[in-house]
């Protein structure tokens, strides 16, 4: 059964055929939910209310892709859960750094001990630096950067036009490199930034 | 802030993901060509956005799979299952609610309210408010009884009270009655209303102390509130238990 014949048959009610939705969906919201949130458990929360959000709306999804509706959902209810704390920027890297501690439940368990030692260290610091960011930067870079949307992709996930895409994603990415530049040597070797001003850029 | 007077940083980004125009391309290349300090500030957010495109992912750690109850409780439509009513969703809420609020009125009615006693129609002589009075010294156990009789002097002190009305042999019969086990005094107070019920009184002399402070709103409230614990227990302790 595709995408569209299930989506069908959860319209009339047919709950397993939703839940086998979001047994496909599930890793991708729960990884969107984290980097906005900057927290697993209220990551976890809030993809479960997503979903149970999106099962309740489901009557109102009018066909289409399946994925940016729930994304959407998803968005949504971690700016609602961003609302709700009331989370105040930290003043520096560093407390946001051991705040966002690493979880255990990363990909790829035959890796080595150092290896683990660096992918902990990158995490820390990649979600130290978005956290902070406003919510709409966040969600845009997180979408854009981490996922690996488009532009149109996200404006449409994120229900805002191109142009306004382009330019948080820009401020975006300048208060990050802003923030990394301070803390060069967290980074591993190879995302340090270039001090060789001869290599002259070419178009990736 | 802007690298150059052409090059803003949405294009720089932009540029980045491919997400420009061919005339936007051409301009940013050749702006790149002629510009160290552009260059620079291109291959930083490049290293920017490699960082996070190599940003590691967590697995679930559980799945997020909707049970019936919570499609149903979200409002949702589960073939095969019927949505709740209102009041089967509500009752085993409301049910403790409400039994708290009718025991805390009972408590209220046993407590706090009057024990209601229609005085007798006709005031008993002075004689005889005389001698229920004189008679309360003799209940040793009585101390509030003994309190009066030690006022000096104890006849002259009841003999205003007992002119007034039946109050004498009211406010006498409810000392008698908080003290229980002065047999005397019970008899005495007894003998003394007992005129009053020969004329026709309504005050009820047979009956006991428990059942006189138990006003028929008590005896209501209580019924009620013995139902709503049995209905209590059965809808918002046992069923949810079943379930």
């Amino acid at each position: 059964m595709d995408e569209q014949q299930l989506i069908a048959v959860a319209q009339n009610g047919d709950l397993s055929a939703f839940n086998q939705l979001v047994l496909t969906y599930q890793g991708l919201a729960y990884n969107v939910a984290y980097r906005i949130l900057g927290d697993p458990d209220r990551a976890a929360d809030a993809t479960q209310d997503a979903f149970i959000k999106a099962y309740k709306a489901l009557s109102s999804f009018h066909g289409g892709s399946f994925k940016p509706w729930m994304l959407r959902i998803v968005t949504n209810t971690c700016y609602d859960y961003l609302r709700a704390s009331k989370r105040k920027p930290s003043n520096s890297l560093d407390d946001e750094l051991d705040k966002s501690e690493y979880h255990p439940r990363f990909y790829d368990p035959s890796e080595g001990p150092e290896d683990y030692l660096e992918r902990k260290e990158l995490n820390r610091i990649i979600q130290g630096a978005i956290n902070h960011l406003s919510d709409h930067h966040r969600a845009v870079v997180v979408l854009v950067d981490i996922q690996g949307y488009s532009y149109g992709e996200a404006a449409a996930i994120l229900e805002i036009s191109l142009g306004t895409v382009k330019s948080r994603l820009s401020r975006a990415r300048a208060k990050l490199r802003d923030i990394l530049q301070e803390h060069q040597e967290l980074l591993p070797e190879r995302y340090r930034f270039p001090i060789r001003e001869s290599a002259v850029s070419i178009r990736p | 802030m802007t690298y150059s007077p052409h090059i803003s940083d949405d294009l720089l980004s932009a540029y980045i993901d491919h997400e420009i125009s061919e005339a936007e391309l051409r301009r940013v290349e050749k702006a790149l060509a002629v510009s160290p300090s552009l260059q620079q500030q291109l291959k930083s957010l490049q290293a920017t956005v490699a960082l996070f495109q190599n940003a590691p992912r967590l697995a679930v750690p559980r799945a997020f799979v909707l049970s019936e109850n919570q499609a149903l409780a979200a409002g949702g439509r589960v073939k095969g299952l019927k949505r709740p009513s209102f009041w089967e969703q509500w009752l085993p809420r409301l049910m403790p609610a409400v039994t708290a609020v009718i025991a805390v009125l009972f408590i209220f009615s046993f407590t706090f309210m009057p024990v209601v006693e229609k005085a007798p129609a006709a005031a008993p002589s002075s004689a005889e408010a005389r001698k229920a009075v004189s008679v309360s010294p003799e209940a040793a156990t009585a101390p509030a009884v003994q309190s009066l009789a030690v006022e000096p002097p104890a006849p002259m002190a009841a003999q205003p009270r007992a002119k007034t009305s039946g109050e004498a042999p009211v406010a006498i019969q409810e000392v008698t009655e908080a003290n229980g086990n002065a047999d005397t005094s019970v008899n005495e107070t007894s003998a003394a209303s007992a005129p009053a019920s020969d004329n026709g009184s309504s005050a009820s002399p047979a009956s006991s102390p428990l059942t006189q402070r138990f006003s028929p709103l008590s005896w209501l409230l209580g019924a009620l509130l013995l139902a709503l614990l049995i209905l209590t227990w059965r809808i918002s302790i046992v069923r949810p238990r079943r379930q």
